[in-house]
């Protein structure tokens, strides 16, 4: 066979041999092959280092919280809690399936909902209040009202990352030239 | 269970889920919880946080259930919502820290590690402890895209058009990660295994 070393085409094949991943005939003719060959045998050993290393980087010594389900279906449950528009909204748009329309469409749509939630949350014109009741009765309203809009911004915010993930599902590999 | 007919099982618990079936998401759940959690650990070297990301690999696959169709493998789609996740997070990270750098004048990187003479047991200890440092450190220093694919090629066990398929790209781009990552490594830890040899 040729040697991996000499055609870059080729070169994967070391990695496979080394992680072996080659089928069982490309096997035995790398086998025949690394026997003779001194560039390869270099390159392998070289490679063979690095493979063990990695195995040291053992994962499996890390104890996963025991409650890691329990919290997820929390956060599950408590989506199924949120306003009818943000299920709405991730019941539309919920796809992980690579689709031609749906990225073009998706970000088409988000623009106009980003456009809408602002113009439903300012106020046309601001409220007068008259200057006596300002004090005490004011105070907790002010603050509920910020607490929520700030809730409605992280669902919102949330969404929008959302829909930015399912564009890049969508595009599939698109951009291989940005991938490196 | 053959590789096939896994495939085949995760993409039928996932249309099971799609029509209802919570039961299949906790099957889903069982097959793939340690692969994600221990992935974004090794790429971010952070228990908390990659328990936290993982959960939110798993909230976007359920919230994609209605939706689900079985055109990818199901690994590749998921480890491509755990990709991004992974990235983005390092992204943001990185965007912080350099804010930080910026308010503040503190040298970057790591002490190099002391290893003191002692007890042989420990001194071993140490060593070890010492060599991990030096390979976590090794693969942390790997640009964020190699390392996601070293990753998922050696630990995973996924194929480059899986691996292709998380990080949507070709597959020879993902060769190409493979190399210059396995290369760079290469060069990091050559002096791990001289110290062995010697
Ligand atoms: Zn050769």
């Amino acid at each position: 066979m040729m040697c991996p070393m000499r055609s870059r085409d080729n070169a994967e094949i070391l990695l496979d041999y080394c992680a072996r991943t080659l089928p069982a005939e490309t096997l035995e003719r790398m086998d025949a092959h690394v026997g003779t060959c001194k560039a390869c045998q270099g390159e392998l050993a070289a490679q063979q280092q690095v493979w063990s290393a990695l195995d040291e980087f053992d994962a499996s010594e890390l104890n996963i919280s025991p409650d890691f389900d329990r919290r997820l279906y929390a956060r599950i449950e408590a989506e199924h809690q949120d306003p009818f528009w943000v299920r709405g909204w991730r019941k539309i748009f919920a796809s992980g399936q690579p689709g031609g329309w749906r990225p073009a469409f998706t970000m088409g749509l988000a623009a106009v909902a980003v456009a809408v939630f602002l113009m439903v949350r300012m106020p046309s014109e601001p409220v007068a209040v008259p200057e006596s009741t300002v004090a005490v009765e004011a105070a907790p309203a002010a603050v509920k009202t910020a607490a929520v809009d700030s809730q409605d911004v992280e669902r919102l915010d949330k969404a929008l990352e959302d829909i930015e993930m399912l564009h890049l599902l969508g595009s599939n590999g698109a951009n291989n030239s940005n991938a490196l | 269970m053959s590789v096939a007919a896994a495939i085949e099982h995760d993409a039928q618990l996932m249309l099971r889920v799609r029509d209802g079936d919570t039961a299949s998401f906790a099957l889903l759940l069982e097959r793939h919880r340690v692969p994600v959690i221990h992935f974004v650990y090794r790429m971010i070297q952070n228990q908390a946080v990659a328990e936290e990301l993982a959960q939110e690999v798993f909230l976007r696959v359920y919230r994609s259930r209605a939706t689900y169709e079985p055109t990818a493998k199901f690994t590749t789609w998921l480890f491509r919502i755990t990709t991004h996740l992974a990235l983005n997070w390092i992204r943001d990270q990185k965007n912080e820290r350099r804010q930080q750098s910026l308010d503040s004048e503190a040298p970057e990187g790591t002490a190099p590690l002391q290893v003191a003479d002692g007890v042989p047991n420990v001194e071993q200890g140490m060593l070890r402890s010492a060599r991990l440092d030096e390979i976590r450190r090794a693969i942390q220093a790997l640009p964020d895209k190699q390392r996601a694919a070293v990753m998922m090629h050696k630990y995973e066990e996924m194929d480059y058009t899986q691996i292709a398929g998380a990080l949507g790209c070709s597959e020879s781009a993902v060769k190409s990660l493979l190399f210059r990552a396995y290369e760079s490594l290469r060069a990091r830890l050559a002096h791990l295994n001289r110290g062995v040899s010697e």
